[in-house]
């Protein structure tokens, strides 16, 4: 088993490497840069002031350069500072990382609380109308996209309701009313688009297990049987359930940059889309590599509990 | 070893029924009544798109005076701020639509599976790079990848297909793989090697048809995520251009703001939208079904 | 209203609008120093131009015989007769997040502007809720008063008394000195990094005789000196922070608000300054929201949730709506006196070179029609240059020279004698406001397809505009705005002369050049305004700028809060979010 993790660790770095590279390099070809980002709209400044400026910064220096000196910071355990607002790049990766966090478990329940009644549903009633008004419910969520729901909830709240949760956030232990109330809907909007594909998955793998030989004679036993039968079902049904979870952990904690911006959520997917805006070039790579290995981790942790749910699995 | 047209699978079910694997296929596919819903669906849209010139009553960018009028018999769907009639709009931007949900899935899972399939195929120390690769694209957080790519590109509609494709390359190629090692393990590959066919001949004659299948299945829930990306992508200004009508443009930009106003101006766009990712959906779980060995009716 | 369908509901709106408006009966009717605004014409009888009145009399006005113009709307409206309130915070949703904010080193508005919440300049510009009908700029005490300038080239400040820096480390509200402005003024002009380093390009030497008194002395005289000193850019900050370190991440000024803290892409908060000396604030404090979202701003106005909110109003339309659920909602407007945005094309593209072209451009693009579309008549066709500074009142479109119409049949024969009846070229732009800058370029493309003229429109991002308009390295066009200047060099040296980085056109005209250097250094205001004039036709009749009509801007304001105006003319302080200059004064009427 440790074996297993330390091999894992260790194929990890090269990608990790290539990651960093890649967002390294990526970053520099697109056009502008911070200084005319911090700039825009003021008065006249000449090359040479622009010059002293990318100087200041140090962005004018050849890649390489740039490159090690990154790395050798960051080896350091140093994410370096921002060059928008000269704040530490890992605090504001932390700071946002929260709300990230926070909303990615409450849309992760939400979806399996959704998700796994809906697919066993589906599974054991398959092709029944009840199966297939599930699967249209879950399929909506796949079709819809996400601003265009949360645009129509705040305007039919607005309009209808006359109330309207409060944009903004408010950490959970120094408000926890008004901080479930700036999350619910996000968590619910994109819990529901995540439930579709964890219902899917949940009714597939349901129903191939309730199709082995055995699970059929047992089914056919009676009521005690069945619910054995539901609990194995589900174990198994799990595994793929997971696998979806730890391939969307990414998304969901940086990829919400929609719903953070609609919602006025400060969260990783915003602190990165405006870090792209503004060329924010030591921001990018901090978050890149730190979703990279978070990614990298969970995806690890999700084969690790296979074996947990299936004794069976074994890692060599 | 000419008459080999087909893998072992399928030479066992010849004996029952003398048509083509495609054509069987559609046939079945046909008889589904959701699957057929689907594809009527996809028809009209396809149709619509390559025929947009001639089905659209008005020229889709041409504006008028009769801004925000609600919808009539002359303008059924109505007209938007610039007072351009709508149904022209939605009818135009099926082909934009369409044509990156298609072209980008296309390239993106063409892509994919020909990674999958030389790492699965070949294996060793080539397997093993390519799949620290693979790795790294699937680690990169795909929004990061698209929005820096669109930005390097220049937002328009080629630069959100190239991103889109882009993104789908790394799933596709693991799916891809791990079916190449199941089908590897068979006998029949075994056996056509053994007869001296070579390894690029087994890849593409005998490994490639038998994980068509998860293939096909991945096609289908990528079309509609394509849709709903290039549809994200507008929302945060990455997309297509105006004044081209991109359903997702129409929905987020102009038809957003309008809402409360001129509601027929993100409705129709956005039941578009819904429409086409709901027919690939479904289709897609039909196909699931239908191909997904495991859960074949036995 | 429930029970109402949509379509219905459009319908009647569409009715009930005009009837409101027409009675012009909510909030602000009747204020005797309101200025009516004309709407232009509803018809299609165009060539009467939108006119708009800023004087105290309401005389001429816009008042056209047609029936059916929507009024009501007005440049300013009437602050309650009742005691101001103390205590509150004032909520703002607004979209940017604040850079780094040492003022010698940012220029970005969304920065700026809380900055100066707790800092404070010399002089300063006219603002608060009397400016917004003032034409002119007015220079106003700040933290000196008006200056002694006996000769055009030395002037003495005499600092306010009672000036004390915030109670804050490593300030500790020690008192204010003349020597601080001395220390500020020579950062901006000559410190590594500083963007503001043209402004003090005239200076001989700055000194700080006493405490009290400071004394500016230029080169040579210049007409506009003091006017730069007045604006948002130039703002006083403390040596204290600089030798810290720490003027990129803290501010602490001699403002009415103290900086608390900054939460990146959520918050920033102010808290009132007990000894500001022009009297602590009424409000406990401020809040900025970071609402990137547009709609999301407006259903958090419409909601209560903030009391005032950045880009909720892009045209009348959008006022019309929100006071359809919001009643009560005060609504002032700000006439344009100058084109913010026009295309911009590269003039040194040999195609652009041709005058014929550029003129063509100008008579294919239907002016009235756009402002009709776009802003519902509430919008006006002016040049980028403003007409304040040659004219007394708005002038007609034939004042604008004879490419300033609609006429695609004459666009049609200057192209074809210019050979360029296939004109191909790529606009870049950003989407500013709400929608406006597509909508335009959207009507344009078509308005310009029907002259042969294949105009293709590509959004960008805005760091990627701003990189491109500033630098000048767009390829073809753009859609640029100007830079708002508050002195007349702005309009007549920095956006025409061949040498300077501001001329973004890249116009290269040796006899506009002559003019601007003449007109800089020339001190009768007779003979100046002579040469604007020339300038100001020839830029029109060689079709340099392809200007663009603009939308009259609407400022909404929850009907609680008082104190507080914007919206004044283009390159006035209160045109822009100028928090500084009035925050002290706003209040908060609620229970």
């Amino acid at each position: 088993m440790t074996q297993y993790i330390v091999r894992r660790l260790l194929m990890a770095v090269p990608s990790m490497l290539l990651v960093s590279l890649i967002i390294f390099s990526l970053v520099r070809l697109v056009d502008g840069d911070v200084v005319m980002a911090r700039l825009a709209e003021g008065g006249y400044v000449t090359d040479d002031q622009l010059a002293a400026m990318r100087a200041e910064l140090g962005i004018d220096r050849p890649f390489v350069t740039q490159y090690l000196d990154y790395m050798v910071h960051l080896m350091r355990g140093d994410f370096g500072k921002s060059l928008w607002d000269s704040q530490p790049v890992w605090n504001q990766i932390v700071d946002h990382m929260e709300v990230s966090l926070q909303l990615a478990v409450m849309s992760i329940l939400l979806a399996i609380v959704i998700a796994i009644p809906l697919g066993i549903i589906s599974a054991i009633r398959a092709n029944t109308p009840l199966d297939y008004g599930a699967r249209l419910f879950a399929i909506l969520g796949l079709s819809l996209p996400d601003f265009w729901i949360a645009t129509m909830l705040i305007l039919g709240l607005t309009l209808w309701v006359g109330w309207l949760p409060e944009f903004g956030y408010w950490p959970i232990w120094e408000d926890p009313a008004k901080n479930l109330e700036a999350l619910i809907f996000p968590a619910l909007i994109v819990g529901y688009r995540f439930s579709a594909t964890t219902a899917r998955m949940t009714r597939s793998s349901v129903l191939e297990v309730l199709r082995e030989d055995y699970i059929r004679t047992a089914w056919s036993k009676g009521m005690r049987e069945r619910a054995v039968v539901l609990n194995h079902a589900l174990r198994n049904a799990l595994i793929p359930v997971i696998t979806i979870m730890g391939g969307q952990i990414g998304f969901l904690l940086g990829g919400l940059v929609v719903i953070e911006t609609i919602f006025s959520l400060p969260g990783m997917g915003r602190l990165m889309f405006n870090a792209i805006n503004q060329r924010d070039y030591p921001v990018i790579q901090g978050i890149t590599l730190v979703m990279a290995s978070i990614f990298i981790l969970v995806n690890l942790l999700v084969d690790l509990t296979y074996a947990v749910i299936d004794p069976r699995i074994r890692y060599s | 070893m000419a008459t080999q047209a087909y893998s072992g699978n399928e030479l066992t079910q010849r004996d029952r029924a003398y048509r083509p694997p495609a054509l069987r296929f559609t046939i079945r596919l046909g008889k589904n009544p959701v699957a057929a819903a689907s594809l009527v669906i996809i028809f009209i849209m396809v149709i619509a798109a390559l025929f947009a010139d001639y089905v659209a009553p008005y020229d889709p960018i041409s504006v008028s005076r009769d801004t925000f009028q609600s919808p009539s018999l002359s303008h059924p769907f109505g007209t938007d701020d610039l007072g351009r009639d709508l149904f022209s709009r939605v009818i135009h931007g099926a082909r934009i639509s369409l044509f990156v949900g298609i072209v980008s899935v296309v390239l993106g899972v063409a892509g994919g599976s020909v990674v999958g399939l030389v790492s699965g195929a070949v294996g060793g120390i080539l397997d093993l790079l390519m799949q620290r690769v693979v790795d790294a694209m699937l680690a990169f957080p795909a929004i990061v990848l698209t929005m820096a790519l669109v930005s390097v590109f220049g937002a328009s509609t080629m630069s959100a297909l190239v991103a889109i494709a882009i993104v789908f390359i790394p799933g596709t190629a693991r799916v891809v793989r791990s079916a190449v090692f199941v089908v590897k393990a068979n006998m029949y590959i075994e056996a056509a090697r053994s007869m001296g066919a070579s390894e690029l001949r087994i890849m593409f004659r005998h490994i490639l048809p038998n994980v068509m299948a998860p293939i096909l299945i991945l096609v289908s829930a990528y079309l509609g995520a394509a849709i709903l990306i290039e549809a994200s992508l507008s929302f945060l200004g990455f997309g297509t251009q105006p004044p081209n009508p991109s359903w997702g443009l129409m929905l987020s930009g102009t038809g957003r703001r309008y809402m409360e106003e001129a509601p027929w101006m993100a409705i129709f766009p956005g039941l578009a939208i819904s429409l086409a990712v709901l027919a690939f959906n479904m289709l897609g779980d039909v196909l699931r079904d239908m191909l997904d060995p495991r859960l074949r009716a036995r | 209203m429930t029970t109402e369908n949509y379509w219905t509901r459009f319908q009647r709106n569409r009715l009930s609008r005009r009837r409101i408006l027409s009675g012009a009966a909510w909030g602000t009717a009747g204020i005797a120093t309101a200025a009516l605004v004309g709407c232009g014409d509803d018809g299609d009888d165009s060539g009467e131009p939108t006119s708009a009145s800023t004087t105290s009399t309401s005389s001429s006005g816009g008042a056209s015989p047609t029936a059916e113009q929507p009024k009501g709307y007005q440049t300013n409206f009437a602050e309650p007769s009742t005691q101001p309130k103390a205590g509150g915070t004032m909520r703002i949703a607004n979209d940017w997040d604040v850079s780094i904010l040492d003022p010698i080193k940012t220029a970005a508005g969304g920065t700026i502007v809380k900055c100066n919440i707790v800092y404070n300049r010399l002089i300063s510009l006219n603002t608060g809720v009397t400016a917004p009908d003032d034409k002119e700029i007015k220079l106003v005490s700040d933290l000196s008063g008006l200056p002694e300038q006996p000769d055009g080239q030395t002037f003495t400040f005499k600092i306010n008394p009672g000036i004390k820096w915030q109670n804050v480390a490593p300030l500790n509200g020690r008192a204010f000195k003349a020597e601080d402005v001395k220390y500020a003024y020579e950062r901006y002009a000559t410190a590594q990094g500083s963007v503001h380093t043209t402004y003090f390009r005239d200076i001989d030497k700055i000194e700080a005789i006493d405490d009290t008194t400071l004394k500016i002395t230029l080169k040579t005289p210049n007409p506009d000196f003091l006017i730069p000193l007045g604006t948002r850019y130039l703002t006083i900050f403390p040596r204290e922070l600089v030798d810290a370190g720490t003027i990129e991440t803290q501010a602490v000024g001699t403002g009415s608000m103290i900086l608390k803290e900054m939460a990146k892409s959520d918050h920033v908060t102010l808290a009132k300054n007990p000894d500001y000396f022009k009297g602590a604030a009424k409000l406990d404090g401020v809040e900025f929201r970071i609402q990137p979202d547009a709609a999301s701003r407006l259903a958090a106005f419409r909601a209560g949730q903030v009391d005032f909110s950045y880009g909720l109003l892009g045209n009348k339309r959008d006022a019309d709506n929100l006071l359809q659920t919001n009643k009560d909602v005060n609504i002032n407007i700000s006439p344009p006196f100058a084109a913010i945005f026009g295309l911009s094309l590269n003039l040194d593209d040999p195609r652009f070179q041709d005058e014929r072209v550029r003129q063509a451009l100008m008579l294919g693009m239907d002016r009235e029609t756009m402002v009709q579309i776009i802003y519902d008549g509430f919008g006006t066709t002016i040049p980028t240059i403003p007409w304040t500074y040659i004219y007394a009142s708005q002038p007609k479109p034939e004042q604008f020279g004879k490419w300033w119409k609609h006429d695609p049949a004459e666009a049609k024969k200057l192209l074809a004698a210019a050979g360029q009846e296939n004109l191909s070229f790529q606009v870049i732009y950003h989407e500013y406001t709400a929608s406006g800058n597509t909508q335009q370029l959207e009507i344009m493309s078509d308005l310009y397809k029907q002259i042969g003229i294949d105009m293709k429109v590509q959004r960008v991002p805005y760091t990627e505009f701003n990189s491109q308009w500033i630098q000048r390295t767009f390829p073809e066009a753009t859609d640029g705005w100007q830079a708002l200047g508050f002195e007349p060099n702005n309009y007549f040296y920095n956006h025409i002369h061949s040498t300077s980085p501001g001329n973004r056109w890249r116009i290269k005209d040796s006899e506009l050049d002559a003019w601007a250097e003449k007109q800089r250094s020339e001190l009768d205001k007779n003979a100046r305004k002579e040469i604007w004039k020339q300038i100001f036709d020839k830029v029109l009749d060689k079709a340099y700028r392809i200007d663009k009509p603009s939308g009259t801007g609407f400022t909404a304001y929850q009907p609680w809060l008082h104190g507080l105006r914007f919206g004044g003319p283009l390159g006035s302080n209160s045109s822009y979010y100028e928090w500084g200059q009035q925050m002290h004064q706003a209040w908060l009427d609620k229970a």
